[in-house]
């Protein structure tokens, strides 16, 4: 029996999950930091380390780093609450992580040719089409002294290929770990299918990056340290499809410290 | 010869985003590009993917 009412939301609130994450480094107003490879409550991710990445998915077993989820025993499960706090302004993305890769080489300049698996069927409808999965360059140890542009070769929703894209946001000398580069879409696309090849316009000099598909279920603004909350109403009840494997992402206001600590709830039936 | 006050194109894979002609305002050592003002906004870039607009 899926969920359909208010009522039926409520019926199936399972306990809630806290986390608990404190980020360090300095970070760039306005410019995302994903807090997957940070220790804390849940304890930190790891990343890949080849070219073709791995998917990821709670179904097996949870995936070091995710916020706790396991399988509905039947229906389905969504997002039914999410309550965070911050020491400084910002917006704290929830997002479900669908695949990752490594293996980089940081300093060259030709193109990195990637064979991505099939992503789970965890896109906006549930296929493995990618409506509304995005590409993100995470970095897992601190780059050098350069501003590359990238360029990403990809497959979008419909299946075509040979699509490129570049950082939305302009990267800067000296990125910490955890920096996060969302990449655009070439126009017209709507999300990524599968991933081809990465292209660093200049040698990053050193450091480590991994390429991140997700897919973004729920946002939610806060002012510095002032609670905030989605109930099941303000979150939009986002299906959370199995295997979900639910990370955030921080976006500061200001280029201090925080913490963010909060609560996670799901409902399922 | 693409030196610091510089017209340049920059070439694929990256003439998609960024199809007009940009000026170089500094060279990265430590990287060994050239750094672009890409209308406001600065990038590095390999002299590989550059193309110097005959003045």
């Amino acid at each position: 029996m899926t969920i359909t009412t208010l009522d039926g939301a409520i019926a199936g609130m399972q306990p809630p999950r806290p986390f608990a994450k404190a980020i360090t480094p300095t970070l760039v107003a306005g410019k995302p930091q994903s807090l997957w490879g940070l220790g804390g409550n849940p304890g930190a991710g790891s990343w890949d380390t080849t070219l073709n990445g791995v998917v990821l998915s709670s179904t097996s077993a949870m995936v070091n780093g995710q916020l706790y989820h396991t399988n509905p025993g039947s229906g389905n499960a969504h997002l039914a609450g999410l309550t965070a706090m911050a020491t400084q302004a910002g917006m704290l993305l929830l997002c479900d992580r669908l695949w990752h890769n490594g293996g980089f080489t940081i300093t060259s300049t030709g193109s990195q040719s990637i064979t991505s698996p099939t992503f789970p069927a965890r896109d906006i409808a549930g296929s493995t089409n990618g409506d509304g999965v995005y590409l993100g360059l995470e970095v897992s140890a601190a780059c050098g002294a350069a501003a590359p542009t990238i360029t990403i070769g990809y497959t979008n929703q419909a299946g075509t290929a040979s699509r490129t894209a570049t950082n939305s946001f302009a990267t800067a000398n000296s990125p910490a770990a955890g920096s996060f580069f969302p990449i655009g879409q070439q126009a017209g696309d709507t999300g990524v299918r599968s991933v081809q090849s990465l292209t660093l316009s200049v040698s990053w000099v050193s450091g480590t990056i991994n390429l991140v598909a997700y897919r973004v279920l729920a946002a939610i603004p806060l002012l510095a340290l002032i609670p905030n909350d989605l109930d099941p109403l303000t979150s939009r009840l986002p299906r959370l499809y199995d295997g979900v494997v639910p990370f955030l992402i921080f976006v500061p206001n200001t280029t201090t410290a925080s913490n963010i600590t909060g609560v996670y709830t799901e409902t399922q039936g | 010869m693409i030196g610091i006050g510089s017209t340049v194109r920059v070439l694929e894979p990256f003439s998609e985003s960024f199809p007009g002609e940009y000026t170089v305002v500094a060279h990265n050592d430590a990287a060994g590009g050239w750094t672009l003002d890409l209308d406001g906004v600065l990038s590095d870039f390999d002299e590989t993917y550059l193309e110097e607009v005959a003045g």
